[in-house]
């Protein structure tokens, strides 16, 4: 059942049962209003004809008369004082009836009043008193008010009549308000299943501060964060693509040349190498984007440091101290080759014995890809700063430097500032993007400063879950 | 066909030098620019000793389409060279003037069909090939060998003038009958055979095709 249809019945019934209540209770209050008026209007009219019966009584000397005159002389007098509506009784027995019922058993009468409902559906109200002057003898008065009865039902059912117009009413007003309130629910529901569809672009246009708006102002972020992230792996997967095609084209086209072409033998040997350059570059990237995707993977796990060189030592990540001199030097140690081959000189400005908690593995590759960076940015012969304290270490050349409108993109994958000179110089377009996965692994900071011309220094300061774990108290 | 010469403008250095290789097999003469500059330095320089520049696009300084102006200018056909295959792209490369495009990785037939394609339609291919005493006159589609007219059937002229054409490039039966057949065309690949060896038998340069072991034919 839907929610709309269920906030009614249960409202209804809450109405229906609150005016029920009340109807209830109003007709039994004014039922016993129109007794007691009737009653008391009775006693009156009783009391004015006893003592007009006393009076006539008095004067007259009942000791002369024996029991039966007595008793037909008051008889003859109710019949004046009293008249229609009235009977005489006497010990339980009627003597006269001037009303219009058959009065069968006064015994049961007790009270000041009794409502009696007839079998031919009269209502009357009976009355019983004694007569002040005669109290052996007792006036009993039955008076019909079926008719009042009949005039209050009538009052009720129109009670009821105006309490079901409310309803109705009140139904509506409930229905068209319950729509307006739940119908944003609605346009969540078929974005949610846009969504679902692929439809990424999808937002809710929900306005007001209720439950609803904050929800689907939740649908909208999570809407827009799914779209980023699709986004950035479109990105990734079209870079990656584009990325495999060029060693791909050289490995085929050189494979194809050795197949069909008439070549010397130099010819062939160039060929051949050109496969092999190809196949090996596509087994760096190759390399690089597991070690990216092992990272991807749960935050405790991780890839290879550096697929470059062919390691697949994945494994679970294991913090512990570890000298930030010792990792810089294992480093330096394996770009040893590419630092001999340009002259650089490494500058080494580490204040006392910094230490730092990590994975040694990947804290050494996010070291050997910052310094690498260094080194292929720098011309032959430059500096490179390799600084470090108890809060931050960081990486500074004096190399090409980064312009300014690519700084913000230089820690996404397969970007490249300056591609034929970072391909000339091997890279992949992964370092940077590696580098930051390690960073947000330990839960890091990293910041890149760089001026064109000038040179570039990466800042990695070792803050967040880090420090607390360092200084625990 | 010696004289035709193709600058190649391409970045990455394995595939300059795989055109390159590919290109002289052929025949053509090959010039190279690794950057957008250099081409502009070489198309403006020796724009007119230029019949044809395979660009790729995305190159660093001037791209691909920014220099396609300069070519224009001096009428040289371009075919662009991209690791991009959506639609775009080639839309845009067509639509700025280029004669064909080729997307990486592509197959060496492709790249000489289109060349080809382009040089004809340009009329820069030469209207007689000579080989040894053997004088093939595209125009009348006649072939003459030491001066005496040798009568050869329309398959067995385009077969020899297709695998002079692609000399040094080994082709199977299965890809002659495709290229020179038509793939319509629904012999069996001893056709291929019977038509070299008449080849052979009427024509002395017809010597230099070659039976190339696993594979096919070659003229060499």
């Amino acid at each position: 059942m839907k929610l709309r249809h269920k906030l009614m019945i249960l409202i209804l019934a809450a109405c229906t049962g609150a005016f029920g209540v009340c109807a209830g209770f109003f007709a039994v209050k004014m039922n016993a209003f129109t007794v007691k008026m009737a009653t008391e209007n009775n006693v009156r009219q009783m009391e004015a004809k006893d003592y007009v019966f006393s009076q006539m009584v008095t004067d007259t000397r009942f000791d002369a008369m024996g029991e039966i005159a007595l008793e037909a002389y008051l008889k003859y007098q109710f019949r004046r004082c009293f008249g229609e509506g009235y009977a005489l009784l006497k010990n339980q027995e009627c003597l006269v009836n001037l009303t219009e019922f058959a009065i069968l058993a006064p015994s049961l009468y007790e009270g000041d009043y009794m409502v009696q409902h007839l079998e031919d559906g009269q209502t009357v109200v009976l009355m019983e008193r004694e007569l002040s002057a005669f109290p052996q003898y007792q006036v009993l008065l039955v008076q019909d008010i079926t008719d009042y009865e009949r005039e209050m039902g009538k009052q009720m059912r129109e009670y009821l009549g105006v309490c079901g117009g409310i309803l109705a009413a009140a139904a509506a007003v409930v229905y068209l308000i319950l729509g307006k309130i739940l119908g944003p629910l609605r346009s969540l529901t078929d974005a949610a299943a846009r969504l679902g569809d692929g439809d990424l672009k999808v937002r809710v246009c929900v306005k007001g501060k209720d439950e609803i708006g904050v929800l689907a102002e939740a649908f909208n972020g999570m809407a827009g964060r799914v779209e980023g992230q699709v986004e950035d792996l479109r990105l990734l997967l079209g870079a990656l693509a584009h990325e495999i095609k060029t060693p791909m084209t050289s490995i085929i086209g050189y494979g194809e040349s050795l197949l069909r072409l008439k070549l010397t033998k130099e010819q062939k040997e160039q060929a051949l190498m050109g496969i092999c350059r190809g196949g090996r570059r596509l087994e760096r990237l190759c390399g690089k984007l597991l070690a990216m995707l092992g990272m991807y993977g749960i935050s405790e796990r991780a890839g290879s440091r550096s697929a470059g060189d062919g390691q697949e030592d994945s494994g679970e990540i294991r913090m512990e101290t570890l000298s930030v001199r010792e990792i810089f030097q294992e480093a330096v140690e394996e770009l040893s080759l590419p630092i001999e081959e340009k002259g650089i000189q490494i500058v080494w400005e580490i204040g006392g014995e910094p230490e730092v908690k990590g994975d040694r593995e990947l804290l050494v590759s996010l070291l050997y890809n910052l310094i690498h960076n260094s080194i292929k940015a720098s011309a032959t012969g430059g500096r490179i700063w390799l600084e470090a304290d108890e809060e931050k270490l960081a990486v500074t050349d004096e190399g090409s430097g980064i312009k300014a409108e690519d700084l913000p993109h230089v820690w996404d994958a397969f970007f490249m500032s300056d591609k034929s000179r970072s391909r000339s110089e091997g890279g992949s377009g992964l370092g940077l993007a590696l580098a930051d996965r390690i960073v947000k692994l330990h839960y890091m900071n990293a910041v890149i400063e760089s001026r064109e011309g000038k040179g570039t220094r990466v800042i990695v300061a070792y803050r967040g879950r880090q420090a607390a774990q360092k200084y625990p108290d | 066909m010696e004289n035709i010469r193709i600058l190649v403008i391409e970045d990455e250095t394995d595939i300059r030098n795989l055109l390159r290789m590919n290109l002289e097999a052929v025949g053509y003469e090959v010039d190279e620019a690794a950057d957008g500059n250099e081409a502009a330095k070489k198309l403006v320089q020796q724009g007119s000793r230029i019949d044809l520049a395979l660009t790729d696009v995305m190159i660093p300084g001037p791209d691909g389409f920014e220099l396609f102006p300069i070519m224009e200018k001096r009428g040289i056909p371009c075919i662009f060279l991209t690791a991009k295959s959506d639609v775009m792209s080639k839309v845009r490369g067509l639509k700025a003037g280029a004669e064909d495009y080729i997307v990486k990785p592509f197959e060496l037939m492709e790249l000489y069909a289109r060349i080809e394609n382009v040089l004809k339609r340009r009329g820069k291919l030469k209207s007689r090939i000579e080989v040894d005493e053997c004088v093939i006159d595209l125009r009348s589609h006649k072939v003459w060998e030491e001066g005496r007219q040798v009568a050869l059937k329309p398959m067995e002229y385009d077969l020899l003038v297709f695998l002079c054409r692609n000399r040094n490039v080994a082709f199977t039966r299965d890809g002659l009958l495709a290229q020179v057949w038509g793939d319509e065309y629904g012999g069996e690949t001893r056709t291929v055979d019977v038509h070299v060896a008449n080849l052979r038998k009427k024509l002395q340069a017809a010597a230099h095709i070659k039976t190339i072991p696993r594979l096919g034919y070659r003229w060499e």
